[in-house]
């Protein structure tokens, strides 16, 4: 039963919201469906599991293998372009990596078992036992992606090293569902969720409880708890709380078992999360921004001294793979920190020089943490700027391999010798240049409302967002370099 | 439909889903294999080999060459592949790392370049009875005098030998020969003593690496029959012919196999009938 009107809902929709579930009740019909994360997970985990079979069995040349073309190509590509900005954490709702500790935890693959495990309405097998508090943070996330980072060259051109990889991941979450309650290995450990969680944040997607006053009001919170028809919120969310994309897997779960029928999917402006919360999310910004000069240098630059050292297992160049394993985690962890800090810093003294006693000073904690949040539409548009020449140069590899998948001679769709064509390789400067700077110019602005509202007025804020600003410049002056030359 | 049935349904979907998965591969391979056959031919049979080049440790292999294995696995080396005359032959011949070259010099097959993780298909017919050496048309990698094979000690380019035995399908033979190849004896026994028209089979042991990719067998004016390339240490290949054509011939090392083999020399006679 609806305790809240149509009528009313429309009304407590946020300005520059679009309820998607009100304009398109076929989405709603079909997200409330018990067995709608089974069906959508089931083309992912089969694909992947024939994936790892390639990778597997296939050719150990990359280039030939569909787990090296499909996921370092293709998936990162979609994922990076299309699902993070467009669809927030949609991926998370078909990854096929944790499904089968959440079907152990279940004993459920999706049916819902009404029972009292702590904290849930629902029954759940394993230990269930909690996080750490010490750990409930995305510092795991951080150096996991890193280290992958660091042998990424290897990632991309060995298939079998993506099959150790991704098989471990299934492995890890399979064991830590077992272990502790819900999808901790999602929330804290998973490489990949990091940078999903960072960028979901720009996402033009939502879900979101449409009241919250109507939360507030709900005496069950099964959209935390669960009920008889959803499960308990595998990542531990509490829909009248939540306010930021960043860590809902977007599973549904809430949807089916809200009571009042008051959680929706909306459309909302591009970046409208604007609040990180803790230093590892501004280091997360720091690590991504960091990666994304460093691959551009790696893959798209010219300097074949530095390619060698990040190809250790090709090269073998180990003292040529420290320096560069150095330089690349100092940069990550220290270097781009230690610069954002003296503008952030040098900010602070700007505003602050002349402003009246009585005036907002925020501390320089609060001013590096939320100010972190203007490397955010930057970095991603740098990851996508990134990301377009590795689909125009190397997206025909996906037209021969889907014919051929384990490079064995097989030409199921007669396109197995279809030869490197690079897609208009000259288009590429006109495509990433307006993409930086669709990022520069989101994070200025978004930094200015930040500003506003952490100095109160707009002469101080702009003030003291000017080294920042030229920072985020001389950065996004970086990248051009490095795409056009 | 009760929980216990959607259940059930939904196991059994992802269990289907997850077994065609596992045997598509397979069935995909053998369905291959079968379409690159063909119908059956009017005489001799059809044999398919998938050759795979590997620049490092220097060989061509039967043995497939998979991402878990090219790490962990040195694949048998393929020394020798053997037909009839009359068979059809089908060769499918891949690379795991690097460009490699395949060609059949005597029977004017290839050179064909053979790119990484891509299959070429050569199809031909083996109307001629000898044994024709295969080898690598590209230098793919260091060579058996290279300073790089040496530090190694693998065979690197120079390794990537073998050969095609056409043999003509014939009776018992009349003179069996066993032949060692040594490094301080050369030929042993040095001369074999034939009759014009007689089956004649040549077992060759060599009893070295020579220097590194193996030592040949060749007897002159007998070559387009006799030519055995890259017999390695310890390896023993055979091969049987009729001697056709009288008269005494010499028998060498067709291969740089080292000072003393290929100064070696031994002598093949045929009396005429």
């Amino acid at each position: 039963m609806a305790l809240i009107s149509e009528k009313d809902l429309l009304q407590s929709v946020p300005p520059k919201r679009v309820d998607l579930f009100l304009l398109f009740p076929w989405l709603k019909r079909i997200v409330k469906l018990r067995g709608f994360q089974f069906m959508v997970i089931l083309p992912t985990l089969v694909g992947f599991y024939a994936f790892l079979l390639a990778g597997i069995f296939g050719s150990p040349v990359g280039s030939r293998n569909i787990i090296v073309i499909f996921i370092w190509i293709l998936w990162w590509f979609a994922l990076i372009a299309f699902l993070v900005p467009f669809g927030s954490r949609v991926w998370c709702t078909i990854c096929p990596l944790p499904v089968i500790g959440d079907w152990l935890q279940r004993r459920a693959l999706y049916t819902v078992r009404s029972g009292k495990s702590p904290g849930t309405r629902n029954q759940f097998f394993g230990k269930s036992l909690r996080w750490p508090k010490s750990l409930s943070n995305i510092w795991m996330q951080n150096i996991g992606f890193m280290g992958l980072a660091t042998f990424s060259a290897l990632l991309v051109t060995r298939p079998m090293a993506s099959v150790i990889m991704l098989g471990g991941l299934i492995v890890i979450s399979t064991g830590m569902a077992l272990i502790w309650r819900h999808r901790v290995f999602c929330n804290y450990v998973c490489p990949v969720s990091g940078f999903l969680s960072l960028y979901s944040m720009t996402s033009t997607i939502e879900l979101r409880s449409r009241d919250k006053k109507g939360c507030a009001k709900c005496t069950s919170k099964a959209c935390a708890a669960g009920s008889e028809k959803g499960w308990a919120c595998p990542w531990f969310i509490y829909m009248g709380k939540q306010d930021r994309n960043n860590y809902c897997g977007m599973c549904m779960e809430c949807v089916k078992s809200c009571p009042n029928d008051n959680i929706s999917l909306f459309l909302r402006p591009f970046c409208s999360d604007k609040v990180l919360k803790g230093y590892d999310e501004v280091w997360k910004a720091f690590i991504m921004l960091v990666l994304a000069m460093a691959y551009s240098i790696i893959l798209l630059g010219p300097w074949g001294t530095i390619k060698d050292w990040a190809n250790i297992t090709e090269v073998g160049n180990i003292h040529g793979f420290l320096i560069y394993a150095s330089i690349l985690w100092f940069s990550c962890l220290a270097g781009l920190p230690a610069v954002y800090y003296l503008a952030v810093r040098a900010g602070q003294g700007i505003a602050a020089a002349g402003a009246p006693p009585d005036a907002v000073k925020p501390s320089m904690k609060d001013l590096f943490i939320r100010y972190g949040y203007t490397l955010v539409p930057l970095g991603l548009l740098a990851w996508i700027a990134f990301s377009v020449p590795l689909l125009m140069v190397n997206g025909s590899y996906i037209i021969s391999v889907i014919s051929d998948p384990l490079g064995r001679g097989w030409n199921l769709f007669g396109t197995a010798e279809f030869p490197w064509t690079p897609f208009h390789p000259d288009w590429m400067a006109y495509i990433q240049v307006p993409l930086l700077l669709v990022g520069l110019y989101y994070s200025l602005l978004r930094g200015f409302e930040l500003a506003l509202d952490l100095w109160g007025d707009p002469i101080r804020a702009t003030r003291s967002l000017v080294p920042l600003a030229v920072l985020l410049t001389a950065v996004t002056a970086g990248f051009m370099r490095m795409f056009v030359g | 439909m009760s929980t216990k049935w959607q259940e059930r349904v939904a196991g059994i979907t992802l269990v289907v889903m997850l077994v065609l998965a596992t045997v598509f591969g397979p069935w995909y391979d053998h369905r291959l294999d079968a379409r690159l056959a063909g119908p059956p031919p009017a005489s001799g049979k059809v044999h398919i080999f998938h050759l795979t080049g590997l620049a490092k440790p220097g060989m061509w292999t039967l043995d497939r060459v998979e991402s878990q294995s090219y790490w962990r696995k040195t694949p048998e080396r393929l020394n020798e592949i053997k037909v009839n005359l009359g068979d059809t032959v089908i060769l499918t011949i891949t690379s795991s790392d690097v460009e490699h070259g395949f060609v059949i010099p005597p029977l004017n097959i290839g050179p064909y370049s053979i790119m990484p993780g891509h299959t070429k298909v050569v199809r031909f017919v083996a109307d001629r009875a000898g044994s024709f050496p295969f080898l690598c048309a590209k230098v793919c990698s260091c060579t058996g005098t290279g300073f790089a094979c040496t530090l190694t000690k693998k065979l690197g380019h120079e390794g990537m030998t073998g050969a095609l035995t056409v043999e003509e399908p014939m009776g018992p033979p009349d003179v069996t020969a066993n032949i060692t190849v040594s490094e301080d004896k050369g030929f042993e026994p040095n001369a074999i003593k034939v009759q014009e028209g007689q089956i004649v089979q040549l077992n060759v042991t060599s009893e070295t690496q020579g220097t590194g990719q193996g030592v040949g067998f060749c007897i002159t004016d007998y070559e387009t029959k006799v030519d055995m390339q890259g017999i390695g240490l310890g390896e023993t290949r055979s091969f049987k012919f009729r001697a056709d054509k009288p008269g005494t011939f010499s028998i060498y090392s067709s291969t740089s196999a080292g000072p003393k083999i290929d100064g070696a020399n031994g002598s093949f006679v045929v009396s005429p009938k």
